[in-house]
């Protein structure tokens, strides 16, 4: 099991920084067209082959691993951020927030999340820049992945509610908000962890997902979403194995390491 | 020392099922006066303490009557006004110390969190009344210790900066419930002596909260006596002890081991 780990660790570790500095695999940038060298095969000068527009694949591959790479973290950041907010205020001042706050996590809960980014993402503008369109998608996943999380952290706060160590916070005179923000949040901070590292993989999953579709990061941007693309048409060439085997990769690795964090947490 | 009282309530708590924890309670603090309430366990001695504070809502229930401070009811006050009273004017040490710390934040940052509830200054300021309250209580002033976590200090320490924090903004009344129940014998006389300095030094009024009358005999001006719900006898210590006029004082005076001594401590 720790060797898996190490694995896993090494594996997400070589991957981010040949995301970061993709320059050092490949000089060709990612959305140069070599017009006349479309679905050329693989060689020395393209290590991977070339798209059907001549794009060279290997640096597509390292781009598009540094856009899913990064985005899905600060997805993560973000719905990590709204669960403690909702489920902190929910859990910690009870009442009719708590009542409204509980209302819309289950509703939310109730619609497959996966189907109702598909459809808020439809409804937005598709023909959108490149950088806006990461934006939106990653901004989008951040925003509607926050309630599982919001009601283990509700659950969390509403027992510290009329804990001592709030009383006293309380008697000194502090502020609800800042009892919240001081007192509150910080021991339930074990289990906002966990759940930032439990979305990574999953947000990673529903960009591919989106980018399927063609609902996610848009062209000239490389992502894992989109480079999955040639695989619809079910002629996927073999190049095309390498996104969803370092998609794989990756999610299974990160499963592994939240799983042990979730150990040390419990 | 004048005649005019710092507090005088007349209070009555009910709990939901359990009505009349307190009955109609009447009770006075005078200004840099030490009063000691004695009651039996589950008397609503801690009810009492919190209904003080108007934090009774925390632990389930609810008081009526009047809470005379200064010259203000405290029943009629809002949240706002309460606020500014709590840690400020009235301030609270409660009984345990390793629940009511809170675990993951160190006791300098604490401290400071106390501070600037009710002040706003610059880092220095804060660091300064901080050492000021921590010396009052006589713990090592030095970074060291302030940058340890509630966990890492022995219980009469930790007892010592609950007492700091509620000595930071030198309160004209310092509800104390029952700060010696988790101490050795020695440190209970310790932070009874450090009380009994801190009213002579800083002329705070004390309302001492425990259920073992021997221990503050020496300690207090004038003790209750709390007996089911009611305040049965409120004297001079000295008279408590030599003519008890309620049965129930009487019993308590009966159990005590060997001869009393009063007028030791201070």
């Amino acid at each position: 099991m720790k060797a898996i780990r190490y694995l896993a660790a090494t594996l997400l570790l070589a991957l981010l920084l040949a995301a970061l500095w993709p320059g050092a695999l490949t000089r060709t940038p990612y959305d140069r067209q070599f017009r006349e060298l479309p679905n050329a095969p693989v060689s020395r000068q393209f290590p991977l082959g070339t798209d059907e527009l001549g794009r060279d694949r290997l640096s597509r591959l390292l781009y598009g691993t540094r856009v899913s790479l990064l985005a899905a973290p600060a997805a993560a950041l973000l719905s990590t951020i709204l669960a403690a907010l909702v489920g902190g205020l929910a859990g910690f001042l009870g009442g009719w927030f708590d009542r409204a706050a509980v209302a819309l996590i289950d509703l939310m809960l109730s619609l497959p999340w996966l189907f109702l980014l598909i459809i808020v993402r439809a409804m937005l503008p598709l023909n959108v820049p490149a950088l806006v369109s990461v934006l939106l998608t990653f901004g989008l996943i951040g925003l509607l992945g926050w309630p599982s999380a919001a009601r283990i952290v509700r659950a969390g706060c509403r027992t510290l509610r009329c804990s001592d160590l709030v009383l006293q916070a309380r008697a000194c005179g502090l502020p609800r908000g800042r009892v919240l923000l001081k007192h509150v949040l910080p021991n339930v901070r074990p289990i906002l962890t966990a759940q930032f590292r439990a979305s990574i993989p999953i947000y990673i999953l529903a960009e591919a997902n989106l980018g399927l579709l063609g609902l996610g990061v848009a062209d000239p941007l490389p992502s894992w979403g989109n480079l999955l693309r040639p695989l619809e048409s079910g002629l996927a060439p073999d190049w095309a194995a390498w996104a969803p085997l370092i998609l794989m990769l990756v999610v299974v690795s990160c499963l592994y390491l939240t799983q042990s964090s979730k150990v040390v947490v419990q | 020392m004048n005649g005019y009282p710092l507090l005088h309530i007349r209070l009555s708590i009910d709990y939901p099922g359990r009505p009349r924890v307190l009955d109609d309670a009447m009770l006075d603090v005078r200004p840099g006066e030490i009063v000691g309430l004695v009651g039996e366990s589950g008397s609503g001695k801690s009810s009492l303490a919190l209904a003080l504070l108007r934090l009774l809502d925390l632990k389930g229930g609810r008081a009526s009557g009047n809470i005379w401070f200064k010259d203000r009811d405290l029943m009629r006050a809002g949240e706002r006004e309460m606020r500014s009273i709590r840690g400020k004017e009235i301030a609270f040490v409660p009984q345990s110390p390793s629940s009511y710390l809170n675990p993951a934040l160190r006791l300098g940052d604490q401290m400071a969190e106390a501070w600037r509830a009710h002040q706003n200054g610059s880092r220095a300021g804060v660091e300064r009344a901080v050492c000021r309250a921590i010396e009052q209580v006589g713990l090592p002033v030095d970074r060291a210790f302030l940058r340890r976590y509630p966990g890492e200090v022995s219980v009469g320490q930790a007892q010592r900066v609950l007492i700091a924090m509620a000595v930071l903004h030198l309160p004209g009344l310092l509800i104390a419930d029952e700060p010696t129940s988790s101490l050795d014998l020695i440190s209970q006389a310790d932070v009874l002596r450090l009380l009994s300095r801190l009213n002579r030094e800083l002329g705070m009024g004390i309302l001492y909260i425990s259920h073992d009358l021997l221990s503050i005999a020496g300690f207090c001006d004038r003790v209750a006596i709390l007996h089911e719900g009611r305040i049965v006898e409120f004297r001079e210590t000295d008279a408590v002890f030599e003519e008890p006029e309620h049965p129930y004082t009487k019993a308590l005076i009966g159990a005590l081991p060997g001869r009393v001594m009063t007028g030791d401590m201070r």
